[in-house]
């Protein structure tokens, strides 16, 4: 892993891998727009998630009737499409929550890290 | 949006329409690619971001964007056949209205050589296969074969009316300007009836990409009076 002074670089196959049940995560706290959504995630040290990668992954969790969206009107600028979970999208994120906390375990135990320590 | 004071109005910056166009080539309907471009729009303004900055090259992201959507149900609404039939009613339509004109300027009936039917024909064929095939648009080393084909349509249409001139239809000249009237027209209103598949903007409803008032109403009367006018011109020169 790459480290800065100041935020780690992930790298991009993990970000993939996550970043689905990141985005479910942070609408799992309310109603959202597409930057806003960028920026929590960005504030929670992930990075910064262009606009080019979070879109289409919000539109295929929207064709999966995991996500739903409306568009609401500016003040003063162009209108925002606001996205929120589904009754289906919060299923499948209690689901995806727990398979990642077993998966997280499972990982760390191979990892030096992670191992218990002999005394 | 727009950087450039002298670009038109209706006109979007590159980096939105080469997205647009790029979709369009892959098939997304107008609706979805208004959502996409509010999307770019809406991001670029709370960011602050250029299109080219946030979401990189226009071509590559409308291939992730097309990837995540329906396909537009363009086979329905622009399928060979159809295609292929308004070719062919356009070609007679032509036909029947020069040979009437012609019939009309000699006194006599219109008459319909048998180059002219072939050219029809061939006409119809081509532009049925060239839709059928339009898919290869989206590859840019096949796209040159498609055009190519598409240039070849003239010379395919103009030769046989050249080389076979004898009569094969003869019928009255007022007759055939009648026919082709009512083949314009049911063309016109079958192309109408179609209506286009515009880019709408999801908030309002309307057309994302604002276009002058005169233009949606003068493509489509444009073949309508142009016509009209014609044969009114024809008719009157000093003669008939």
């Amino acid at each position: 892993m790459a480290v800065t002074a100041t935020e780690p670089i992930w790298p991009a196959d993990w970000l993939r891998g996550v970043l689905e049940l990141c985005v479910l995560g942070v609408l799992a706290d309310g109603p959202t727009y597409g930057y806003a959504i960028a920026q929590r995630l960005s504030e929670a040290g992930l990075g910064v998630v262009k606009g080019g990668t979070l879109y289409p992954l919000l539109t295929r969790l929207e064709g999966e009737a995991l996500v739903e969206a409306t568009w609401r009107a500016g003040d003063g600028g162009p209108g925002r499409k606001f996205f929120e979970l589904t009754a289906s999208g919060r299923t499948e994120l209690s689901g995806r929550d727990i398979l990642w906390a077993e998966f997280v375990i499972r990982t760390r135990r191979l990892l030096p890290s992670g191992r218990p320590v002999d005394y | 949006m727009i950087k450039n004071p002298f670009r038109p109005r209706f006109l979007l910056d590159r980096w939105r329409d080469n997205f647009v166009v790029a979709l369009r080539l892959r098939n997304v309907s107008g609706s979805h690619i208004g959502d996409a471009l509010a999307l770019v729009d809406a991001h670029c303004a709370d960011s602050g971001e250029e299109p080219e900055e946030a979401f990189g090259d226009p071509v590559a992201y409308a291939t992730h964007v097309a990837e995540q959507v329906p396909p537009a149900d363009l086979a329905a609404r622009v399928s060979p056949l159809r295609a292929g039939l308004l070719a062919l009613a356009v070609l007679l339509a032509v036909s029947a209205l020069l040979s009437g004109v012609a019939g009309l300027a000699r006194g006599g009936p219109a008459e319909l050589s048998v180059g002219s039917l072939v050219a029809a024909a061939t006409g119809t064929a081509a532009i049925a296969l060239l839709v059928r095939f339009a898919s290869v648009l989206h590859d840019p080393r096949r796209r040159i074969v498609w055009f190519g084909a598409l240039w070849l349509i003239l010379p395919a249409m103009v030769w046989p009316s050249m080389a076979w001139t004898s009569t094969a239809v003869e019928v009255g000249a007022w007759l055939s300007m009648a026919i082709a009237v009512v083949l314009l027209a049911a063309t016109w209103v079958s192309l109408r009836a179609g209506g286009p598949d515009i880019v709408v903007d999801p908030l309002t409803g309307r057309d994302s990409i604002p276009t002058p008032r005169w233009l949606a109403p003068g493509v489509h009367w444009f073949l309508p009076v142009t016509l009209a006018v014609t044969v009114l011109l024809i008719l009157l020169v000093p003669g008939h």
